[in-house]
């Protein structure tokens, strides 16, 4: 991940530079999130915030992450990733009832009962709803607080968002769309 | 006379309070956490040795106390979550740790660069410490401009922000320290928390050599405060009595004790003689100041 912040007050930029990344470093879609790019202009004052999302890998759905053994009674579940099993027995919990399904250990989950094609191709994971949460928490730790008035321009990709205190310029939201036209190139970042 | 801490356990601590008390001196400030105990208090400086046997004796730790006595308002422009853990509580805990009674305050409107400003109460509030640590950003247009705000507090003033600039007459400014998200975890950051504590640490030095002249130290009153009026032991507060260096910060209503403390008895004369009396902003809260320190 690539991160450019650029600002007139050369000691300002520096101190956020400092900020931003100890952000992204406590924040959970730091691994979606390809570029980002930054201008601040305290005079105007004007913020910009420009995020190039990294691809995603696609969604998860159940036999994905789970493999099924099956014994007399039902099947034993195993799910060897530990990220996921949470809601594999969230889901199984949800169809079976929880007195139909037990956890034998770390890994497997006993189920008494059927495990049919609609639990099989339940989505187990997706990247684009955990995103969404993530990211108005990542924006608005990085915007200054006090910039309230907020526009927000989504683009495939891409997102940007102007921030001030006072009322949003015509010029403002020219920058941020030329900013984001430069994010998709390389040799400007 | 001189501040210390003491830092141990509970088993064997009112003996060193009767220790301190014999020695001729005070207890300011009292708390527990659990089997813990921080006692702050002032002893002669010629019984130190008699004070630290007995700190080894109960196997406690004795540390310095610079800014024992008094009472230090941390001002930030915003407490908002998103942006927890905030530097000022790295900041507040650091002063605490030198002694001092720190209390957080979290401006209403204070963000922004042109909105920035300070409610009629808040600044009342800030008036009523002893010194007041204003913590500022990062960029120097910002810094500059919420300077504004520091016109209107008459208490002294230690401002930190990350840009070098020139401070205002009268403030006591450190550089490099703007908003930092996070802990304090980086090699030169206790450097900073040190800057600001040096800082708070001369300004207070200077308003206490002015308090010097009243005979009658306020860890005195505090001491006869609590003797005369029980009630206080009643508080639910962790500081029921707050030592200030121009008098005491009581958490009692003034509308209900206010005749009672005024008529504490001092030395041959009463406390409402030697200080105003009157109440806090705070609902609840009674001020205790030297009469002719303002």
């Amino acid at each position: 991940m690539r991160l450019v912040v650029e600002s007139p007050d050369e000691e300002g930029r520096i101190a956020y530079e400092r900020t931003i990344n100890t952000v992204l470093s406590e924040s959970t879609i730091k691994g979606f999130i390809k570029r980002l790019k930054v201008f601040a202009d305290p005079k105007e004052p004007v913020f910009i915030l420009i995020i190039q999302f990294a691809r995603g890998g696609g969604v998860l759905k159940f036999s994905e992450v789970a493999t099924l053994k099956f014994v007399r009674e039902g099947a034993i579940v195993v799910c060897e990733n530990d990220k996921f099993m949470p809601e594999v027995l969230r889901i199984l919990w949800e169809k079976f009832g929880s007195e139909k399904v037990e956890q034998l250990s770390r890994y497997e989950i006993m189920v008494k009962g059927e495990i049919g094609e609609d639990i099989l191709n339940t989505i187990i994971y997706d990247p684009e709803k955990e995103l969404m949460v993530g990211l108005m928490d990542l924006i608005l730790r990085i915007v200054p607080e006090g910039f309230r008035i907020r526009k927000y321009i989504r683009k495939e990709g891409l997102m940007a968002l102007i921030a001030s205190e006072d009322p949003i310029k015509n010029e403002w939201v020219e920058k941020a769309l030329k900013m984001m036209e430069g994010a998709d190139d390389t040799s400007n970042l | 006379m001189i501040p210390l801490i003491f830092n141990g356990g509970v088993y064997g601590h009112q003996e060193f309070e009767d220790l301190v008390y014999d020695l001729g001196g005070f207890v300011i400030q009292k708390n527990f956490a659990q089997t813990e105990v921080t006692i702050f208090f002032i002893v002669p400086e010629e019984d130190l040795e008699r004070v630290k046997e007995k700190a080894l004796e109960l196997k406690a730790e004795l540390k310095n106390a610079p800014l024992a006595g008094s009472e230090i308002a941390v001002v930030v422009p915003t407490i908002s979550i998103y942006h927890l853990p905030h530097h000022s509580c790295d900041i507040a805990e650091y002063l605490r740790r030198k002694g001092a009674k720190t209390n957080m305050v979290g401006l209403s409107r204070g963000v922004g660069k042109r909105l920035a400003r300070l409610t009629a109460f808040e600044r009342d509030l800030i008036n009523e410490h002893d010194v007041a640590v204003f913590l500022f950003g990062n960029f120097r247009e910002c810094v500059t401009e919420k300077m504004k705000l520091l016109r209107e507090i008459t208490v002294p003033v230690v401002a930190t922000g990350f840009p070098k600039i020139s401070p205002p007459e009268g403030v006591e400014y450190v550089p490099n320290l703007g908003r930092i998200v996070g802990k304090f975890s980086r090699e030169g950051d206790i450097d900073l928390l040190e800057n600001v504590a040096k800082a708070v640490e001369r300004l207070v030095d200077k308003k206490r050599r002015v308090f010097e002249r009243f005979e009658v130290p306020p860890y005195y009153l505090k001491s006869e405060v609590e003797n005369q009026i029980p009630e206080i032991n009643e508080s639910t507060s962790p500081a029921p009595i707050t030592v200030k260096l121009d008098g005491l910060r009581i958490k009692l209503p003034y509308e209900k004790f206010g005749e009672k403390i005024r008529n504490v008895r001092i030395l041959d004369f009463k406390l409402g003689d030697i200080c105003n009396v009157f109440p806090s902003v705070v609902e609840g809260q009674t001020l205790v100041r030297f009469a002719g320190s303002w």
